[in-house]
């Protein structure tokens, strides 16, 4: 059976359950920067982003066999988070020195115009969006990062899906406030 | 717009803002390493059905050889039940009262695997008595210790009792009784062959009395004293004695010189007028 580029992910894993590899290299090339943006913002430094990503992918490899229904791009990023929280359980006196980078990150001062170049509305993005709480920050990921559903963000993150909109709600109110001079 | 659109949680301008961010990407080394991954798991789970197929192969064979032990054990099981059995007449009045009436004696038509030493296998007996005829007096009861081991009688079934200990002691007695009989029987074999033996010797002695004395000269002249050592004394002083008659003095006298070493206490009695005649 040839495989094209068009084809499913829940497909392009079967096929690379049955030993078609060229499957998994497109599944892989869907994914790799949407999944490695999602551990870089959610992570403390690259490094830590960089083993994570390498280990999402083992698991997805050593796993594939398990993955039976539903949606792959949920499975992986799920599978993404509980590496990132188990880093997280591991390194909680990483977290707090990093949290003092973050505090540092925000009382830099940025300059006063009312228009920013595109390169400090995107650093000021990625530092505003590290000052949310982790709930609201991994709901907005995996909404914009990953294009999950409600429902599919409810799932992976185990709450309910009202609960998921809420916290969504509070961090684009958050974010939109203070890039206003960005939007 | 959907309702998504619509809703408090999006909003199209930061969208567009936060796709613009996305700049990060994973190394090609990170790539490189993820995809070598891949393939080398396939690779992998390839072998696993191998693997199955060779743990197929050792689970079968192993159940083959445990098939046929339990077949071997049950074979020889049977077969140990059939080396207690003995003809009726072995077994004693008290344990024949003891088998059931009813119950069938069972000849079994196949031979046992044991071997038989019967009077149907000649040359079996004649080989073992000639082992027994030239080891020493002491060696023979070992011999016949080891003969002990072969069935003299024809195979037959006990019949199953209700008490198996009184048909263990039924089965003990009867084997005891039949390995009995069959010394009995070999020994009595061994004698008749003993007498054989002796009867052959003797008629040897005859012929070579008979024989001419040329080529009774040429005998003796060439293996004297290992062919004459080995007769008995009493025909040794026989054949000493006819060369006294002939006239053979000198070797009648070397003879008798040679008989005084081996046999010195023998009474020459026999010879006595011989060598007063030839005098």
């Amino acid at each position: 059976m040839s495989i094209s580029s068009e084809d499913s992910d829940e497909l392009l894993l079967e096929q690379y359950c049955q030993g078609d590899v060229n499957a998994f290299e497109i599944l892989y090339q869907r994914y790799r920067k949407s999944l490695y943006i999602y551990l870089c913002r959610t992570c403390d430094n690259q490094a830590q982003a960089d083993d994570c990503y390498q280990e999402v992918w083992s698991r997805v490899i050593k796993a594939k066999t398990q993955f039976k229904q539903g949606s792959f791009k949920a499975w992986v990023f799920q599978i993404a988070r509980n590496i990132k929280i188990d880093l997280f359980r591991k390194q909680t006196l990483h977290i707090v020195s990093d949290s003092e980078q973050v505090e540092e990150a925000m009382s830099t001062d940025y300059p006063q115009e009312q228009h920013y170049s595109d390169r400090e509305c995107h650093d000021r993005l990625r530092l505003e969006i590290a000052q949310l709480p982790a709930e609201q920050r991994d709901a907005l990921l995996l909404k914009e990062e990953a294009g999950l559903t409600l429902e599919q963000i409810a799932k992976v993150v185990s709450v309910g899906r009202e609960t998921i909109k809420s916290r969504l709600r509070y961090a684009l109110k958050q974010l939109k406030k203070v890039l206003k001079d960005c939007l | 717009m959907t309702d998504q659109q619509n809703d408090a949680y999006y909003d199209k301008a930061f969208s567009l803002l936060y796709q613009k961010s996305r700049q990060e990407e994973p190394s090609q080394a990170l790539d490189r390493a993820v995809l070598q991954q891949a393939s080398a798991q396939l690779k992998k789970q390839q072998s696993p059905w191998l693997r199955h197929i060779a743990t197929a192969a050792i689970m079968i064979l192993g159940v083959s050889v445990t098939l046929q032990l339990v077949t071997i054990e049950e074979a020889t099981k049977q077969r140990d039940n059939e080396a207690f059995i003995s003809e009726p007449s072995i077994l004693s009045e008290d344990a024949m009262t003891r088998v059931t009436a009813d119950a069938p004696v069972k000849v079994p038509t196949e031979p046992s695997n044991k071997r038989l030493l019967t009077i149907d296998q000649p040359k079996e007996v004649s080989e073992a008595i000639s082992t027994v005829n030239s080891a020493p007096v002491l060696e023979q009861d070992r011999h016949l210790d080891r003969l002990g081991q072969y069935d003299t009688v024809a195979p037959v079934v006990l019949p199953k009792l209700e008490n198996p200990a009184p048909q263990q002691r039924i089965k003990n007695k009867a084997r005891k009784e039949a390995k009995r009989e069959r010394k009995l029987e070999f020994q009595a074999a061994n004698k008749a062959a003993v007498q054989k033996k002796s009867s052959s010797i003797k008629t040897l002695d005859k012929a070579i009395l008979s024989a001419s004395p040329q080529l009774s000269d040429k005998k003796l002249s060439v293996g004297k004293t290992r062919s004459i050592s080995l007769l008995p004394p009493a025909q040794w002083l026989e054949k000493i004695k006819i060369l006294y008659r002939q006239n053979k003095i000198s070797d009648a006298q070397e003879e008798l010189k040679h008989f005084k070493q081996i046999w010195p206490d023998y009474p020459l009695d026999v010879l006595k007028n011989s060598a007063i005649e030839s005098e």
